[in-house]
């Protein structure tokens, strides 16, 4: 039997409720925490979620190296300690990374440039999921093919230098708005 | 119906789905209005409050004594929470506690049913004319130690998920995002009767 996300398209019940969950999340902040501290404070703060994480993007790209997704006992600790979705990122292409994040609970999962890639030619199947997907994207057609693989929310991102970061940023919502438009 | 005299029902505008109770509301026959200041509460005849992060809201409602005047709104006009909402206007939270408005002679258990993982579409009878009844659960949370004056209107196994006292109404799915304005319109009617 098919069912409608409200806005007469057919979707999926797991769909519906990834877009749920997307829905539930509107207007509001994601903040980067690196332990239970700083989850409790985003929290008290009013974020809507936080982003669980082994090094925030700034020391990522300063420290270099392999930035993979953060320790599973990180993450168990995080959801432990606050009541808000937790969200955790996995590497581009790595599923495994994904369906452990799955495994663990976490309500949001966010497939991230952040972190270095596991695969140059293909992201995750994300409809192979019941967790939801957030996935960055510099313009309309990255976000579509995002949308097309399963994700369930896209945010304006950019593959970039730290000093340029906000600017690129601000261009990339700007460009994917025109498009929509 | 006249299109002349739609009541005004404004929707809570801090955070959360504010804009899918805003399109569900105009389905429903009603002007929808966005809510983000005390002083707008005055020129509406109900108010819905959304799905979002109950925390984040209330955080949002401690300035400019929002808190106080939503308060003063839920005990004279018709009020319905979902959700979030729904934790918003309960009598008391667990799980973990928080402040609320007290507009609902219930205690709301927050994430009762689990995480994402353990989010639902189900389909139940409903008192409400017209047969089941599809509910959205995203993170639900649950309703426990009614009130004798608190009317359930359908369930999820023995718990109930849709409540009205008086003019106040809860629900811990979201009528909003299914097709089905039944929810909506029933909210509209109790509106429209209190004018």
């Amino acid at each position: 039997m098919s069912q409608s996300n409200g806005k007469n398209t057919p979707a999926s019940t797991t769909l519906r409720l990834k877009i749920g969950l997307a829905e539930m999340l509107k207007g509001g902040v994601i903040m980067d925490v690196m332990n239970v501290e700083q989850a409790r404070i985003a929290e008290e703060s009013g974020a809507t979620s936080v982003m669980a994480l082994e090094r925030v993007p700034a020391m990522i790209r300063a420290e270099g190296g392999v930035a993979r997704m953060a320790k599973p006992s990180l993450i168990k600790e995080i959801i432990k300690a606050v009541s808000i979705p937790v969200m955790a990122k996995a590497r581009i292409g790595h599923f495994v990374e994904a369906q452990i994040l799955q495994e663990l609970g976490v309500d949001f999962i966010d497939e991230s440039e952040v972190l270095t890639p596991a695969d140059e030619a293909h992201h995750i199947d994300k409809h192979a999921f019941t967790t939801p997907f957030v996935c960055g994207a510099r313009n309309l057609g990255e976000a579509l093919r995002r949308i097309a693989e399963g994700a369930a929310r896209s945010e304006p991102r950019a593959r970039l230098e730290p000093a340029t970061w906000f600017m690129q940023c601000s261009t990339c919502a700007r460009l994917r708005k025109r498009c929509v438009r | 119906m006249s299109a002349v005299h739609l009541p005004r029902v404004g929707v809570l505008a801090i955070q959360g789905d504010y804009a899918a109770h805003a399109e569900a509301l105009r389905e429903a026959d009603a002007e929808p209005v966005e809510i983000r200041l005390p002083q707008q509460l005055a020129g509406i005849d109900g108010l819905i409050l959304p799905g979002g992060e109950s925390t984040t809201i209330l955080r949002f409602l401690e300035k400019n004594d929002f808190f106080a005047q939503l308060k003063e709104f839920c005990s004279s006009s018709p009020v319905f929470g979902t959700c979030a909402g729904a934790i918003l206007l309960s009598r008391a939270v667990r799980n973990p506690g928080q402040e609320s408005v007290g507009a609902l002679d219930a205690v709301a258990e927050r994430n009762a049913y689990g995480r994402q993982i353990d989010s639902a579409i189900l389909t139940a009878e409903t008192e409400l004319p017209g047969g089941p009844l599809e509910m959205v659960f995203i993170r639900a949370p649950r309703l426990i130690e009614l009130g004798s004056g608190v009317e359930g209107l359908a369930k999820r196994g023995n718990d109930p998920v849709l409540g009205r006292e008086g003019k106040v109404m809860a629900a811990t799915f979201h009528p909003e995002l299914s097709v089905d304005r039944r929810v909506h319109k029933y909210f509209v009617d109790s509106v429209i009767c209190r004018r």
